[in-house]
């Protein structure tokens, strides 16, 4: 029963009531946001126009102690399983480390990633709940500095 | 057979040195930290050591001593000592923090959503570039910059770190080369 217990609360607060839930554009559709709660407290944020690339999609999973969402592990090779290696969330090799904070109107997502010179991009994106739609802050750090984006209003588009 | 011997021979002596070859010795001096926000000044004592470790890898060893008011000699003085390990990454122009040896344990994945800094490196000419990446209490991603550029004296230390996209601190110093 207290593992019942603890396993809700864990959920609970993996997973807050999402006032950002939906699908948010730009008014020249340049700029699009998505976030869409799925079972098990898993969250997609797909953002599409950013310096990012044409679109990008973000599948996240609670942390164990139900504190962050974060991008799944990358899946290991059969000489890893092999030897009993425990897949890791490193950004290397192509690979985005990924997180996010979420409370019920505001969500911020940190992607880092380190191409093959070692040269890390750091970008942060905070989504805002404001009135209809949402506001869209893209910060990126790399090696030169600091850069940011202009923040953008985004309105809620219904289907 | 000899002359295939004195071939490779040849080869590993024209071999070129370590990237990082130039930045290694032990450094002296002093450096400040001015908090972006605030404006408030921090004032160091440093010291580096930089050796090499393991297979073409590298280590960094840095004492500070957190003065107050200017003063070493008063109560509320502090004193970190940290040290950093790196391996060459196989076919990349980098290095990856190596994890503390411990013959007994097998070495655990780092895991920076679970409080473990990450840390690599790079080599560029005569700038060593460290790269700290960790997740913060306040579930902020955090990037530091400790950037040492080596010349015929010492070194010079520029240093940034960037909190929830934005600078955060910002140091500079200045080192020189001790025997």
């Amino acid at each position: 029963m207290k593992a019942v217990l603890a396993a809700v609360v864990v959920l609970a607060l993996a997973a807050p009531a999402l006032a950002l839930e939906g699908r948010y554009t730009s008014g020249d559709d340049a700029l699009g946001v998505t976030v869409r709660k799925e079972t098990g407290g898993r969250v997609v944020v797909v953002l599409e126009g950013t310096q990012l690339g044409a679109e990008k999609r973000f599948d996240l999973v609670p942390s164990a102690d139900g504190a962050l969402l974060t991008g799944a592990a990358a899946p290991l090779g059969w000489y890893d399983r092999l030897m009993g290696r425990e897949p890791d969330r490193l950004p290397f090799d192509g690979r985005r480390l990924t997180f996010a904070a979420m409370d019920e109107a505001r969500l911020v997502l940190t992607s880092l990633i380190v191409d093959h010179r070692g040269h890390p991009t750091l970008d942060r994106f905070e989504l805002t709940a404001e009135g209809t739609g949402v506001s869209l802050l893209h910060q990126r750090v790399t090696k030169d500095g600091v850069s940011a984006s202009p923040t953008v209003v985004l309105e809620e588009r219904r289907p | 057979m000899r002359a295939a011997a004195l071939a490779l021979l040849a080869l590993l002596a024209a071999a070129p040195a370590s990237a990082f070859e130039a930045f290694l010795g032990t450094y002296v001096g002093a450096a400040q930290l001015v908090n972006a926000k605030t404006g408030a000044v921090q004032e160091r004592d440093v010291t580096t050591t930089i050796e090499a470790y393991g297979q073409g890898g590298f280590s960094v060893t840095w004492t500070t001593v957190i003065r107050v008011d200017g003063r070493r000699d008063v109560p509320g003085v502090r004193l970190v000592r940290r040290r950093l390990a790196f391996e060459a990454v196989d076919g990349g122009a980098y290095y990856l923090q190596a994890p503390d040896y411990d013959p007994f344990e097998l070495r655990e994945p780092l895991e920076p959503m679970a409080g473990d800094a990450l840390a690599w490196a790079t080599v560029d000419g005569n700038v060593l570039d460290i790269w700290v990446a960790a997740l913060t209490e306040a579930r902020e991603g955090e990037l530091q910059l400790h950037r040492r550029v080596v010349d015929d004296e010492g070194l010079s230390l520029h240093y940034n770190a960037f909190v929830a996209g934005r600078v955060g601190n910002i140091g500079s110093g200045r080192m020189v080369r001790v025997d």
